[in-house]
């Protein structure tokens, strides 16, 4: 598999505080990569270093294979577009100088495609209106379409829908699927609003206290957090065949329990498993969102 | 630059302020005093409080990089820190440049169409305010460090100008102390070139205050003064005793020349180095 970035070891120290550990991540070549953890956890510090803003203390990353302390990373950088924490914008020029100042910082030679990147993110209405007057929504969208200005495939959004009203996260996350699926562009997005996470992550990175504490694909999660009945029973060999023989899919767990995605008849099954000698032990439901997924990984209380 | 507000608000001054001082003369000269003194001085009057103007203008200028956030997407798509740096240092230079170069003008033509007294033309007042740029070189690379190295901008333009003011506040200490020696020195002691006015001054006085006096940008642009008032009064004929003896120009502007482009280039060399170390967020 392709990576864009790959981190190894990586390491950042803030004098007595360590706000990266060892980290160690993989982003996929066209994955749309949830980056999860709580407050305080890493997420914003990690992008700073893969953007450039700051250096790691220790360990490396790389970018499209480019090691960070190549030369060459400069070039490779040219790739990137991102949105570190707060949109990065003249809060006194319009959207349309905004990305104009930005073409220029790029040194591309004309303006061609403003009208078009202020159309892909909703703001070509908004004509000659300084930022500073925006809606936070309307920063956010006009901060990614700086980030796209030079094309980039790989795209890194430090919590876009932060502060923003149910509809600015409803924009925010049909453009992050549509320059996803139809450009192609890897995003990283990271985020502790895991149920929006949810709705667009091809990938997930956990982070906690520095650390990666598991990578894992959407499918995997998926698998992972299914609603199952949780049975234990007597005789793990007889169990098999007997949910075999009524249709339902299953997952054996270990020698005692197994998952099972759908909805038995507790009676034909216990009836069933009795005739060959098998006894149940015990039957729970199980349903594993991705919230108390992350809360299993991380430590915390849960609240029913 | 040209779309900033600081730096339209800069232009202003530097056309508003002449339009101010010289209408001021007028109307002096009109309705109060028929003879008034020459205004050769006023062309190059902006490099008294050049630290200042600069101090605010550079601080406010760049630390809008800072608070928007915006120097982040340079970084991001690849530019190194050092052509950030650089970038940033030549644009506030030339904008600089070109707000000294319209208050000399504005000055002078105004001058010359209110009919006020001036004793040189404009080739012998233009050399004077073409050495205002090298003190623009040094001023900006100072407080292009200071603004690059706080990364804020609130507290950027605090320390710029707390700087600037000790500059300017140094550099009149230093001449009026100088001024003070000279004053005790006989007229014909001074003529002799042989005699060192400072001889009877401490060891340090000796070597300290004759470098400040010729590496502060503030005390060069006395010393410019000086020289202007001085050229223009020989010229006119009426040169009276001068306190300190002003330097030949070809010395003044190469001493000028010497200090500010060390300056500019040690603060410089400083402001990259730690730049580069910089943490941004």
């Amino acid at each position: 598999m392709e990576y864009v970035l790959t981190t190894e070891g990586l390491n950042k120290q803030y004098k007595k505080y360590k706000a990266l550990n060892g980290l160690n991540m993989h982003v996929p070549k066209g994955s749309i990569y949830g980056f999860v953890g709580r407050n305080g956890a890493g997420k914003t510090t990690l992008i700073r270093l893969i953007s450039g803003l700051q250096t790691p203390t220790a360990g490396s990353y790389e970018l499209y294979g480019i090691p960070h302390r190549d030369r060459r990373i400069s070039d490779v950088r040219r790739r990137m577009g991102a949105v570190v924490e707060t949109p990065s914008i003249y809060l006194d020029l319009s959207a349309e100088d905004n990305l104009k100042v930005q073409y220029r910082v790029l040194g591309l030679p004309s303006y061609d495609g403003i009208p078009e990147l202020l159309k892909l993110v909703g703001l070509e209405d908004v004509g000659k209106k300084t930022a500073g007057r925006f809606s936070l929504g309307m920063r956010q969208r006009l901060g990614i379409a700086i980030a796209l200005c030079g094309h980039p495939d790989y795209l890194v959004l430090d919590e876009p829908v932060n502060g923003l009203d149910p509809q600015g996260i409803i924009d925010i996350r049909e453009l992050i699927l549509k320059l996803n699926h139809e450009r192609g562009i890897t995003i990283l997005i990271s985020s502790h609003i895991l149920d929006e996470l949810s709705r667009l992550a091809t990938h997930y990175g956990f982070i906690d206290h520095g650390s990666i504490v598991k990578e894992i694909s959407a499918q995997e999660l998926e698998d992972t957090c299914r609603k199952s009945v949780r049975i234990f029973v007597s005789d793990m060999v007889v169990l098999p065949g007997v949910l075999d023989a009524m249709g339902m899919e299953y997952k054996i767990l270990d020698d005692h329990s197994a998952d099972i995605y759908a909805q038995p008849n507790v009676t034909q099954l216990s009836l069933a498993l009795y005739e060959k000698g098998c006894e149940i032990q015990s039957m729970t439901e199980h349903d594993e969102s991705l919230e108390s997924y992350f809360i299993s990984l991380v430590g915390g209380e849960r609240n029913e | 630059m040209c779309r900033s507000k600081i730096f339209r608000i800069c232009l202003l001054f530097s056309a508003g302020y002449p339009l101010f001082q010289m209408t001021l003369r007028l109307i002096e000269r009109t309705f109060y005093y028929p003879v008034s003194e020459p205004v050769d001085t006023f062309t190059i009057l902006d490099l008294m409080f050049l630290g200042i103007v600069l101090a605010a203008f550079v601080s406010l200028y760049l630390g809008r990089e800072y608070s928007d956030g915006v120097i982040r997407n340079k970084l991001i798509i690849g530019h190194s820190r050092m052509s950030i740096y650089l970038a940033n240092l030549l644009t506030v230079t030339l904008g600089a440049f070109l707000m000294h170069g319209i208050f000399f003008l504005a000055m002078f033509l105004l001058g010359r169409l209110y009919g006020l007294p001036m004793e040189l033309g404009f080739g012998e007042l233009a050399p004077a305010a073409l050495l205002g740029f090298l003190f623009i070189i040094a001023y900006a690379s100072i407080f292009t460090m200071v603004s690059m190295l706080t990364a804020s901008g609130s507290v950027g333009p605090v320390v710029a100008l707390i700087i600037a003011f000790f500059l300017m506040i140094m550099g009149i200490s230093i001449y009026s102390a100088l001024s003070d020696m000279y004053a005790e020195i006989p007229p014909e002691l001074l003529a002799d070139p042989g005699f060192n006015p400072l001889a009877s001054r401490p060891k340090w006085q000796q070597v300290l205050f004759p470098l400040l006096y010729n590496a502060l940008p503030s005390s060069q642009a006395m010393q410019l003064m000086d020289y202007v008032a001085y050229a223009g009064a020989a010229k006119a004929g009426h040169l009276s005793t001068v306190v300190i003896e002003p330097t030949v120009f070809p010395l003044l502007a190469g001493t000028s020349a010497l200090y500010d482009l060390l300056i500019a280039t040690f603060t410089t060399a400083i402001g990259i180095l730690l730049f580069r170390r910089k943490d941004l967020n």
